[in-house]
C-alpha cells in the first residue's frame, strides 16, 4: 500500500498530465465525429453573448455595403417576382399565395465565423427560441452555407460546407449528374465535387447547384462556378473545383430553410 | 486576469488575421510561457489545460486547443532544462534576465511542440502530415514573431 502511494506521489504529475490529456483528446474526438451532441461548442449563452456583443460592433462597419447586397437582392426578386405573376396570368391563375409553399424561412446573423480550420462551424444568433431545429438548411442570397448541427435557446451552430465531415448532394445545372460536394480544407474559395460520372459532359463555367434530394436544401440553390476538374485514367468519377459564389470568408446575414413536408417524408421512409 | 484578456485578445484579434486564409498565430500561448518558473508543475499544467479548453469553446474546435496546451505545459520544464540549463535547475532564473539566444530557443520550442500537436490533432490523419507541416511552420513563425514583440513591449515597460 505504502508503495502504490509513494508510487502516485512521485508520478502525480505525469498521473495528471495522462488525465488531463486524456479529457482533452475525449472531447477532439467527439468534435471528428458527425451528428453527436458536443459538449464542447460555442453555442452556449456565455460565448455566445460574448461573440453576440461583440459582432454588435462589426455591424456598424458594415452597414453600407449590407445594404446594397439587399437592393441586388430585392431587385432580383422583384424580377422573379413580374415573371411568375405574367406566367400565373397566362394560365389563368390569379395569385398565388405564399402559405402554401413547403419552405419556410428565417432570418439569422452570423455573429463567429471561421474558415482557417480544416473543420469550421459557423455561430448563428438564432437559436430554440426562434423555432430553428437541427437540419435546417442555410443559404445566403448568392449560394449555400451549410447545415444546423446544435442548436441552444439563442443560439445554434451550423456546420460550414468548409468541414470535411459535411457532404452535400450537388448536381450539374445542364445536365441533372448529380455528386456530392466536400472540401479538403485548402481554399475556403474553391470546393470539391465529387461522384459526377464520367459520362457527363464537364466543362470550365458550369454552375454546380444542389440537387433537392436530401430535403435539406431545395433543389436548384446555386453553389458555384466550375474552375477545373480532373478525370484520372482508370476512375469512373471526376473530381472538379468549384468556385463558390459565396464568399465565405465574409458572411453576414443568411437564411434557415425548413421543408415543412421533411418529418412527413422522413416517416414514410 | 491575464487569462481572459488574452482567450478575449486571441479570439478577436488574433483568430481574425487568417493570413494565406489559413496562417493563424497563437498568441495565446505566451501565457504558458510567461507563467512564474517557480510554479509547481501540477499548477502550470490545470491553468494550461483551462486555458486550451476556453479557447476550444470559442473556437468550435472540440479539444484540440486543450491538448495541445496540455501537452505544452507537461513538457515545458524539460525545455526550460534543455534551453536554460542549470541557471534553471538552481530555481534563480528571472525570464528578463536571461540570454536572449536562451531565451529565443525556449520560446520557439515551445511554440512549435504546441502547434504540431494542435494541428495534429485538427487533420487527425496521418495520411495528411505534409498538410499538419506546413501549418505548423508557418503559424509557428508567425506566433513566434507576435510573441516576441509582445515581451518586448512589455519589457520596455518595466524598465
Amino acid at each position: 500500500m505504502q508503495q502504490i502511494i509513494n508510487f502516485l506521489i512521485s508520478y502525480k504529475n505525469t498521473l495528471l498530465f495522462l488525465l488531463l490529456f486524456c479529457i482533452s483528446l475525449i472531447f477532439t474526438i467527439e468534435s471528428h465525429s458527425y451528428h453527436k451532441s458536443k459538449f464542447v461548442s460555442s453555442a452556449n449563452w456565455l460565448t455566445g453573448g460574448i461573440y453576440n456583443t461583440l459582432s454588435g460592433v462589426d455591424q456598424y462597419f458594415r452597414l453600407k455595403e449590407d445594404n446594397k447586397l439587399l437592393v441586388e437582392e430585392n431587385l432580383v426578386l422583384r424580377k422573379q417576382l413580374l415573371e411568375a405573376q405574367a406566367t400565373l396570368q397566362e394560365k389563368g391563375l390569379e395569385t398565388f399565395r405564399i402559405a402554401d409553399s413547403i419552405y419556410e424561412l428565417k432570418a439569422g446573423r452570423v455573429v463567429a465565423n471561421r474558415y482557417s480550420h480544416l473543420d469550421n462551424y459557423v455561430l448563428v444568433n438564432k437559436g430554440k427560441k426562434d423555432s430553428i431545429q437541427v437540419d435546417f438548411g442555410v443559404i445566403t442570397q448568392k449560394g449555400i452555407v451549410g447545415i444546423v448541427e446544435q442548436t441552444a435557446q439563442k443560439h445554434s451552430r451550423v456546420i460550414s460546407i468548409l468541414n470535411s465531415q459535411i457532404a452535400v448532394n450537388v448536381k450539374l445545372k445542364k445536365s441533372n449528374h448529380f455528386g456530392t460536394l466536400t472540401w479538403d480544407g485548402k481554399n475556403p474559395q474553391i470546393i470539391q465535387v465529387e461522384d459526377i460520372p464520367r459520362l457527363a459532359e464537364v466543362k470550365k463555367g458550369d454552375t454546380i447547384t444542389t440537387e433537392g434530394r436530401s430535403l435539406i436544401f431545395p433543389p436548384n440553390i446555386p453553389v458555384g462556378k466550375v474552375v477545373s476538374f480532373d478525370l484520372e485514367p482508370g476512375k469512373n468519377y471526376y473530381t472538379i473545383n468549384v468556385h463558390l459564389f459565396n464568399d465565405m470568408t465574409n458572411l453576414n446575414y443568411v437564411y434557415f430553410i425548413n421543408n415543412k413536408q421533411k418529418t412527413d417524408l422522413q416517416s414514410l421512409e | 486576469m491575464r487569462f481572459i484578456l488574452l482567450v478575449l485578445l486571441q479570439i478577436f484579434i488574433f483568430n481574425k488575421i487568417n493570413l494565406f486564409e489559413f496562417v493563424n498565430p497563437q498568441v495565446y500561448i505566451i501565457f504558458i510561457i510567461l507563467l512564474p518558473f517557480n510554479l509547481s508543475h501540477a499548477w502550470v499544467m490545470l491553468l494550461s489545460f483551462l486555458l486550451g479548453l476556453s479557447l476550444d469553446f470559442f473556437d468550435d474546435t472540440g479539444g484540440m486547443h486543450a491538448a495541445a496546451c496540455v501537452f505544452a505545459a507537461y513538457i515545458r520544464p524539460f525545455l526550460l532544462r534543455f534551453a536554460f540549463g542549470i541557471s534553471y535547475e538552481l530555481n534563480t532564473l528571472k525570464f528578463n534576465q536571461t540570454p536572449v539566444t536562451q531565451r529565443l530557443s525556449y520560446i520557439g520550442l515551445v511554440i512549435l511542440t504546441h502547434h504540431f500537436v494542435l494541428y495534429l490533432l485538427e487533420y487527425f490523419n496521418l495520411e495528411r502530415m505534409l498538410d499538419v507541416l506546413e501549418k505548423t511552420i508557418y503559424s509557428s513563425i508567425l506566433t513566434f514573431l507576435f510573441i516576441i514583440l509582445i515581451t518586448l513591449i512589455f519589457k520596455s515597460k518595466k524598465t
